[in-house]
Formats: C-alpha cells, sequence, structure tokens
C-alpha cells in the first residue's frame, strides 16, 4: 500500500528544491595570498577548488608546502620560522562575499509549476586565519555576517589546532567549529566546485534531515605523509563531532544527545593532481516524525554513510571526477512506528576543461537511488550542470561563474515527479 | 521585526554588506603586485629566443608569480637563478619537468638584467639596455653568423662554444673587450666584425650576450 506523507514529504521536496538551486559560495581565503605574495593559483586550481599545494598546506597548519626533495627533512617550526612575519594584513580577509543571479521554473506532480529569480546576496564573510608566531599553533575561523541573502551572523567555522612533526611526514590536532567538507579530503571529495553548485550527493539532506556539508563542533586529529616531489600524499584524519539536532542544524551547546558522532577520512594523492578518497561516517540523531501532527513521534536513528571519491587530471588540462556515496538509516514509517531503513545510492561524475589559467568549463551528472521502508519504493533523481567560471582578475582573487541545471526526479517519501531547470551565476569577490 | 529595523536593514545594512567589496576593491587595486600583473607581456621587442623561454615561464610560473616580484626577489643573485627554479619544482603544484629549467632561468636572466640596468646598479657602463637594444644585438648576432658556430638553447651550431651561460661567465668590460677586439683584427680565434662596426652595435651585441645566464 502507497503511504502518503503529505506535509512532510512537501516539505521535504521544498528543502530538497532550495538546496539544490542555491549556489555555493566561491570562497577562497586572500590573506593567505597576501602572506605569500602569490596569486590564487598557488592554491586553486581556479577558486575556490583546492589543488594538491592547497591541500598540502590546510593539512600543515596553512603553512605553504616546501620543497621536498631527498636529501633533507623541513621540520615543522623551521618551515614557520622562515615564513613572513605575522601581521594583520597577513591573517585577516574582512570582505569575502558572493552576489548571484538565481532563475528558477519547478514543476511537481499535480501543483502548478512555478517559476522565480532574483539577485542574492549569498553571502558576505569575514576570515581570520594564521598562527601564533614561533609556534606550531595555528587558528582558523570564519564569520558569516549575510548567508543566503539573511543578515544573520554566525561562526561557522572556530578551530584552533597544533601541527607537528615535519614537511614530509606531519600530525595534528583540532578542536572547535569545522566545515567538514567531507572531512576535505582530494578533489572529488570536496564540495567546492568550479560549477555554482556542489554534487548533489554533498548537498542532500534525504529524509533523515542529514547532511554531509556541515559545520559540526568537535575535536580532530589527522596524519599526512607526502614523498619527495610531493609525487605521492596519503593521509588520513577522524574527527568526534557532537553531531545535529532533530531538523539537521549541528548541535553547538549542551545536548541531550549524548553520543559522538564519528568522521574518517583516508586520502591517497597518487598523480600530479589527481587523489582518491574514502570516507566512513557513524552517527546518530533525533528524529521528529509526523511533526506537527497529533500522531508526532520522535525517534532515535543510527545514519551510516561510507563514500568513495576520486579524480584524475589529464595533462593539467582535463580534470575527470565522480563519487558514490553509500547512505543507510535506521528508520521508523511515520504512519505506523514500524522499524525500516532509509538507503541511499548516491553518484556524480564530473569533467572539468581548464582552457586557460583562470577559465574553466565544466559539465556534472549526478544521480541519487534512495528509499524508505513503507514508502513508495526505490526512487531516483537525475541531474545535469553544465557551466564555466573565469576568473576576473590576473591573480584569480574575483571569479565569476555561470551554470544552468536540469533536474527531474522523485523523491523517496511520497514518489511525487519534480522537474527544476536553473540558471545560476555569481561573481565572488576575496579580498 | 519592527518597521524601523526592517528599514534600518533593507537600506542600511544590505546595501553596506553589497557596496563594501567593490570599495575595498577600489581601495585595494594595484596595492598588491600578484593582484596587478597581467598574465601575458608585449614581447614584441623581445628576442624570439627569450620569447620562447617566456612561453615556457608564463604556463609554469606566472600562473602564481608576478614577474617584478620575482625579478626584485632574484637579482641580487642571478646565478642561483637555477637553484630557485628546481626548489620550485620540488613543492607541489608546480609541475615544473626538467627540461622546463632552463628556458625558465633564461627568462628570469633576461628579466634581472633588464631590471637591473635600468635601476642603474649594476651597469658599469652605465647605459640601461631596453628590449629594444637587447633585441637589435640577437639581430646583429644573427646577420654576423655568430650562430653558425655557436649554439644557444635549442640552435644548432659547430665550430664553437655554446653560448647559453657567457652572460654569466664573463663580465660586460670582458664581453666588450672581446668584441672589439674581434673588430680591430687582435683576436683571430674566430671570423672578425667588420671594421666599420659602431660602438652602438658592439653594446648591442653585448647587451644582448649578458642576458645568456644559464647553468650551462
Amino acid at each position: 500500500m502507497r503511504i502518503v506523507y503529505g506535509p512532510i514529504a512537501r516539505t521535504i521536496l521544498f528543502a530538497f528544491c532550495v538546496l539544490l538551486v542555491i549556489p555555493k559560495p566561491a570562497h577562497a581565503v586572500p590573506a593567505f595570498s597576501r602572506r605569500y605574495n602569490v596569486k590564487c593559483y598557488a592554491c586553486h586550481t581556479v577558486p575556490p577548488v583546492l589543488n594538491q599545494a592547497g591541500y598540502m598546506f590546510k593539512r600543515l597548519g596553512y603553512h605553504f608546502p616546501p620543497a621536498l626533495d631527498d636529501k633533507r627533512v623541513v621540520r615543522l617550526i623551521d618551515l614557520i620560522r622562515s615564513e613572513p612575519a605575522w601581521n594583520l594584513e597577513n591573517t585577516a580577509s574582512f570582505a569575502v562575499a558572493d552576489v548571484g543571479y538565481t532563475s528558477t521554473k519547478t514543476t511537481q506532480e499535480g501543483q502548478p509549476s512555478n517559476s522565480s529569480s532574483s539577485i542574492n546576496m549569498n553571502s558576505w564573510n569575514a576570515y581570520w586565519t594564521g598562527y601564533v608566531p614561533d609556534t606550531q599553533f595555528w587558528y582558523y575561523s570564519e564569520f558569516d555576517i549575510v548567508t543566503n541573502g539573511d543578515v544573520s551572523p554566525t561562526v561557522t567555522n572556530a578551530n584552533f589546532g597544533y601541527t607537528g612533526g615535519s614537511a614530509s611526514s606531519s600530525w595534528y590536532v583540532k578542536a572547535g567549529r569545522s566545515h567538514l567538507s567531507v572531512a576535505e579530503g582530494t578533489r572529488g571529495a570536496a564540495v567546492y566546485s568550479v560549477l555554482p553548485t556542489a554534487p548533489l550527493l554533498f548537498e542532500t539532506a534525504g529524509p533523515t534531515n542529514f547532511i554531509l556539508d556541515q559545520s559540526p563542533v568537535g575535536v580532530g586529529a589527522g596524519y599526512t605523509w607526502a614523498s619527495p616531489r610531493y609525487k605521492n600524499i596519503v593521509a588520513a584524519s577522524v574527527e568526534v563531532t557532537n553531531g545535529d539536532n532533530a531538523d539537521g542544524s549541528e548541535i553547538l551547546g549542551n545536548s541531550s544527545k549524548n553520543a559522538k558522532d564519528v568522521w574518517f577520512d583516508a586520502d591517497w594523492w597518487y598523480a600530479p593532481e589527481s587523489g582518491v578518497s574514502f570516507i566512513d561516517y557513524y552517527g546518530r540523531k533525533f528524529q521528529n516524525q509526523n511533526d506537527g501532527l497529533s500522531n508526532q513521534f520522535t525517534y532515535y536513528p543510527t545514519l551510516r554513510r561510507q563514500g568513495a571519491f576520486g579524480n584524475y587530471m589529464v595533462a593539467s588540462k582535463v580534470d575527470l571526477l565522480g563519487g558514490y556515496l553509500h547512505s543507510r538509516d535506521d528508520w521508523q514509517v511515520p504512519a505506523t512506528g514500524a522499524p525500516g531503513i532509509f538507503q541511499g545510492n548516491d553518484a556524480y561524475g564530473e569533467a572539468d576543461y581548464y582552457i586557460r589559467t583562470g577559465l574553466v568549463a565544466a559539465l556534472r551528472y549526478d544521480r541519487l537511488r534512495q528509499f524508505v521502508t513503507g514508502g513508495p519504493g526505490r526512487q531516483g533523481t537525475r541531474q545535469w550542470t553544465v557551466g564555466v567560471e573565469k576568473a576576473l582578475t590576473p591573480s584569480g582573487n574575483i571569479v565569476g561563474r555561470l551554470g544552468y541545471t536540469d533536474q527531474v526526479g522523485r523523491d523517496p517519501l511520497a514518489a511525487v515527479r519534480s522537474t527544476s531547470k536553473s540558471v545560476q551565476a555569481d561573481v565572488a569577490f576575496n579580498f | 521585526m519592527k518597521r524601523s529595523s526592517r528599514a534600518f536593514v533593507a537600506f542600511g545594512v544590505l546595501p553596506l554588506a553589497a557596496a563594501t567589496p567593490l570599495l575595498l576593491a577600489a581601495a585595494s587595486w594595484g596595492q598588491y603586485a600578484q593582484d596587478t600583473a597581467s598574465l601575458k607581456k608585449d614581447l614584441s621587442e623581445y628576442p624570439q629566443n627569450v620569447r620562447s623561454d617566456y612561453n615556457v615561464y608564463r604556463k609554469k610560473c606566472s600562473t602564481c608569480h608576478e614577474i617584478d616580484a620575482l625579478t626584485r626577489k632574484l637579482k641580487a643573485a642571478p646565478a642561483q637563478n637555477e637553484f630557485w627554479v628546481r626548489k620550485m619544482q620540488a613543492m607541489p603544484s608546480t609541475h615544473i619537468k626538467d627540461q622546463d629549467i632552463q628556458p625558465i632561468v633564461r627568462y628570469l636572466a633576461f628579466e634581472s638584467a633588464i631590471r637591473t640596468t635600468q635601476a642603474g646598479s649594476l651597469n658599469p657602463v652605465g647605459n640601461a639596455p631596453s628590449p629594444q637594444d637587447v633585441a637589435e644585438g640577437r639581430q646583429f648576432y644573427v646577420a654576423q653568423s655568430c650562430n653558425a658556430c655557436h649554439s644557444i638553447g635549442a640552435e644548432q651550431a659547430s665550430g664553437g662554444p655554446a653560448l647559453d651561460s657567457v652572460g654569466r661567465r664573463l663580465s660586460r668590460e670582458q664581453l666588450l673587450g672581446r668584441m672589439k677586439a674581434l673588430r680591430s683584427g687582435a683576436d683571430s680565434s674566430m671570423p672578425s666584425l667588420p671594421a666599420d662596426t659602431p660602438d652602438e652595435k658592439i653594446n648591442a651585441l653585448v647587451d644582448y650576450l649578458q642576458t645568456l645566464h644559464a647553468a650551462k
């Protein structure tokens, strides 16, 4: 018997569509560029996408990776002492902003079609990032002043840590609130894209209100090994976090959810600008069913995610990316409370063509295949996205993106068919 | 939210939030070298071999570095250019191959020589060779068939030593002395220069030779 979910399905559908059409800001941290007097391309293929140097920069506690040869070991403290002196200019970026235009036409089975367009102040952020001089302690904070057009000041990144070892064999520990970006692995596993939106499997919340792209509070540790000339980089990270509230927002303070979530990531850069990442997540959260109705109930599902992601850069021109994510969450059927599962098998494939420095064209295909026990069976969503990103300054700190997205699919709760066609354009200023 | 608060947000905070990035852009434009560097240069006055070296430099180095920042840093010790380029090769995301090193070194030396002499700090003759002077020197070099015996870079020649590093091995005085000796016939180790070769041509030839700074 097909169960009609009514308001729940409509709410989730709306959230699903909203997440899809809002562009992901194309942010970089310009203070890092000022510290070393280099252009953004030192760490980015085109902002915000990180290259191999940018990945190592983060792993070394936000210090530029030095030359690695067979002969000498570069201790991190020596690397730090050889860097430019700390000053506010090198550590603060006050206006990292993103303005965009979105035009969308959506249809939903049984409903009249809807179109909307708007010029959006997508974001305006300030970053304070740096290190304590002559020490291996570092800090990273992001203060979001405007988010999706709303003036809602919040700190989405506020963490500090310590990185030890040498440039070729380093480890770190950190604590605070961190944007995970799928544990921030190799390029196939990164949320940030040359297209205005990220791959669906990172941004889709699903019926249990869990999303990979989040900024939880917790502690973390990691280890990185790099061979001479960075021909191979192997890294592993683990994070223990508070997890999420029932509505999917991050738990920032005391909570009756005592269990902690665990994230694990392993990365291997096996060729120039090419790598693979594996992630494993285990957590729990409260989940409300039939919210607002007389038969509302709350249960405590276990959430699991495993994913494999990778990219291969051909001749420094074409980047082929892809990823697969398996989801399996406890699910209790809203109508009866009977136990079941939510399962997802989601994937994406993308090709980015770097026409020249600062200009890239991209094509992505997303595929979601999900079902819930007691639902209408396995449902799928397909999405094509095509776009172009161009740097508008020689240094790459101002970028413009233009993308077109065509999506069609059915949600796993009610199998309501919906389509969405949208044009998105944004310009990111990174100062 | 009260009406006055909505008005404040609508007409105060949001426009300020939208305008601030543009204002900061106007204030900071040109403040940092890496923000102003063009990704391409006008090479019409550069010798052909320097242009091909520049293409390698542009692909491998100017993606991240502005040329002035590099030559300010490297001019103090141009002989160490190769050391620094090899160091960059050992850093991530530079993608510098072994065959890229000498073209980059040559180009950096060429730019350093121009900028150094333009600053007037190291050229004992007191002239500041422009790209045009260097180009004229190259033209004279070819016109006198020096390249028949002496190779530079990938040029094929036989009979004389390669000149890739002559600017590093010999000082300006030494080069001027050799060229003038070839003009007067005092040096018979190689074909002479025409006796009526003007000093301007000799200087231009030496200006060009001084840009050749490869390690070997």
